[in-house]
């Protein structure tokens, strides 16, 4: 006879098998005594864990106008400045959360502030550095404007001189004779 | 709204009533798991606070195609399973009531009489302390299965281990409880307190 593995039993124990599946290992166990006898072991087993009941925690237990405060709770637990004074009765619960996240948004908080101071000394040392090369960039562009300046001037002077020299040439010509008339 | 839903309003808008609504939602559950994993009620609570703080401060690394409830439940079992280690390591796991706690309070009995509700608070007891018992990876399915009555399939997504190996875990850790909590139950056998402890469980 082919039995049912255990896997097909604690499908079958926990009601999770098709219909038609669990009519088939409902017909095993009818017909074979030792599934049988391990099914009922199997099912002592789950008896005797349902004798440990917990019941509902005093939390869940309360009417769902609490609501309101798991809220006002929740919206302190992320520093927006509700305080957990009022919370009657899920005080202990909310303010070992409430601890918890304030240390850990601390430690967050923290690392982001040191992560921060590092982004700005970064950014400072590159804005130095900008402005350094900037400063070398507007001085190179002075030199090289001064030089331009220079040779024009010096182009100049020598343009003026030359037309000087030309204008001294004309006027030291004699006056050429008017042509002759037929 | 449903819990992804609520969750993608915390993780993109640190929004404080969606957080409060899972917690409400979630916080008995979680509670009652991390209590069954330890055995220890005060514990357990500190570990269903842990689990909020931890879902809060890492609310960014949620990932919205991801079942929430499974991503609690793991977050809720990996919270545990460090403080077991950690509890193991120190020699110091809670068993049998050594938290300081008295077991008779964390049962439930309707209306009872004394005796009878010591009796029962007696039987749960062995029952706790058995499935302390257990390996952590079998205490996680049984707890899982029977107790918060999850589908085989869930669990396999919550451990990330073939559904296979979860019922079959699931039928060795029966076995194996029913091994333990015989000589217990046996009015002319040991009682379990005299059985050797092993912190990390016994393996079939």
């Amino acid at each position: 006879m082919n039995h049912p593995n255990s896997e097909d039993w604690m499908s079958y124990l926990y009601d999770e098998l098709p219909p038609e599946r669990r009519r088939e290992l409902d017909a095993h166990a009818a017909s074979c005594a030792d599934c049988r006898t391990q099914l009922t072991s199997w099912r002592g087993a789950m008896t005797e864990l349902d004798r440990w009941a917990i019941p509902t925690p005093r939390r869940a237990a309360q009417p769902f106008g609490n609501y309101a405060r798991w809220a006002a709770a929740a919206v302190a637990l992320i520093g927006l400045g509700f305080g957990l004074a009022q919370l009657t009765t899920l005080r202990s619960t909310l303010a070992g959360v409430e601890t918890r996240l304030r240390d850990q948004l601390h430690a967050e908080f923290a690392q982001l502030s040191q992560g921060q101071a590092t982004q700005n000394a970064q950014y400072h040392d590159a804005l130095v550095n900008v402005l350094g090369n900037l400063e070398a960039q507007r001085r190179a562009d002075y030199a090289r404007l001064r030089r331009d300046v220079e040779t024009v001037a010096v182009l100049a002077e020598d343009g003026l001189s030359s037309t000087q020299e030309q204008l001294v040439q004309l006027a030291n010509t004699p006056p050429s004779l008017s042509p002759k008339r037929n | 709204m449903t819990d992804e839903q609520a969750m993608w309003r915390v993780a993109m808008h640190d929004d404080a009533s969606a957080f409060a609504r899972l917690a409400v939602r979630w916080q008995p559950p979680i509670q009652r798991l991390c209590l069954r994993m330890t055995g220890d009620e005060q514990l357990a609570e500190d570990l269903a606070q842990e689990t909020f703080a931890r879902l809060f401060t890492h609310r960014k690394n949620w990932v919205p195609t991801a079942r929430f409830s499974t991503y609690l439940w793991r977050i809720a079992l990996n919270l545990c399973r460090d403080e077991l280690r950690r509890a193991r390591r120190k020699f110091e796991v809670p068993i049998n009531g050594e938290s300081g706690e008295p077991a008779g309070p964390q049962f439930s009995v309707a209306d009872p009489a004394p005796d009878e509700q010591l009796a029962v608070a007696e039987r749960a007891a062995l029952v706790r302390d058995a499935l302390q018992r257990l390996p952590e990876g079998h205490r996680s399915v049984v707890v899982l299965k029977h107790y918060e009555d999850l589908k085989f399939r869930e669990i396999a997504d919550v451990l990330e281990i073939p559904e296979g190996t979860v019922k079959s875990r699931m039928a060795a850790a029966l076995e194996q409880l029913n091994r333990l909590l015989k000589p217990a139950l046996d009015l002319d056998g040991p009682q379990p307190a005299a059985l050797p402890r092993t912190p990390e469980g016994i393996c079939l």
